[in-house]
């Protein structure tokens, strides 16, 4: 049904500390909000949960304002329906979306802890079966 | 390469929720009742919903959206307030299967307990105007209807 997707369904998340590119990176969202949906293996959801306090502890102790932005509008949760071959969904929603500021989950690692970057990157990469990234514009809010 | 990974529509994922996929959306108004609770309770935190709309038929979507809004809004019942008080609706960049158009339901946080039947909602506040106003909602759903539908506990906010 979605094959055409499916390419880029088993796609790595971002390397860790990229040279810069004129590709621009699909974490700098360009919408109002953004949702993440990361499938994670079974048996991997420790290690996805420990980089998620992880990317916590960067963005909260960076001396850059807008990762404290970034970190306000940050949520992350666990659907209780399972993932193929028993992997678990997590979600990030991010609403609002910081303009014009790199959400790379290797990058904000990168500035937190530059001397673990790569175990830590590798960890995230090794626990997530894919990855789909959504640009959300608001189209209404119900509470307005 | 990264750029790849924004348009990745996450067949796994989505086929990992092929319970729901096949789902009608947003069920029928006067339906009897059944013994499964419904997917469109949410016990958790927040819900999620990937609707797949017909390119041809998005300003009918977003019109009928326009009268839940509405209906949620003239309720009297406080189960209406409160989902209205979480519900956002965003439509993706990303493109559909089919080139359906994808909108987004983002109920953060959830009324406990209050279903979010798109049908019940609309008969609530236009009586037999909902019926119509329902099939124009349902007949705007592309093939599958409803790419996925997440019952979402909530694992941390990065900011607290």
């Amino acid at each position: 049904m979605l094959s055409a997707t499916s390419a880029f369904a088993q796609a790595a998340p971002a390397a860790p500390a990229p040279k810069a590119t004129l590709a621009k990176s699909a974490y700098m969202f360009t919408a109002d909000a953004a949702l993440t949906v990361n499938v994670v293996k079974a048996d991997r959801t420790a290690d996805f949960e420990k980089i998620v306090g992880k990317l916590q502890e960067a963005l909260q102790k960076s001396a850059r304002p807008e990762r404290a932005q970034q970190a306000a509008s940050w949520k992350v949760y666990k659907a209780s329906e399972p993932g193929p071959s028993g992997s678990s969904i997590y979600v990030f929603l991010i609403d609002p979306v910081v303009a014009d500021t790199d959400y790379t989950p290797s990058a904000i690692l990168a500035e937190g802890f530059p001397d673990d970057v790569r175990p830590l990157y590798k960890t995230l990469s090794d626990s997530l079966a894919s990855l789909s990234i959504f640009n959300l514009s608001l189209v209404s809010d119900f509470s307005k | 390469m990264v750029r790849s990974i924004a348009l990745g529509l996450a067949a796994g994922l989505l086929s990992a929720t092929a319970a729901f996929a096949q789902t009608p959306p947003a069920a029928a108004p006067a339906q009897p009742a059944a013994a499964a609770p419904s997917p469109f309770v949410f016990p958790g935190d927040a819900g999620v919903i990937l609707n797949f709309v017909k390119a041809d038929k998005t300003a009918d979507f977003e019109m009928v959206l326009g009268k839940v809004k509405e209906a949620l809004a003239k309720s009297d019942k406080p189960e209406r307030k409160a989902q209205a008080a979480g519900w956002k609706v965003f439509k993706a960049t990303e493109p559909g299967p089919g080139g359906a158009v994808i909108y987004v339901f983002v109920m953060d946080p959830v009324a406990k307990g209050a279903e979010y039947k798109v049908g019940d909602i609309l008969v609530e506040g236009f009586a037999a105007e909902g019926q119509t106003l329902y099939k124009t909602y349902s007949d705007a759903y592309g093939t599958p209807a409803i790419g996925a539908l997440l019952h979402l506990t909530k694992v941390v906010e990065l900011g607290k």
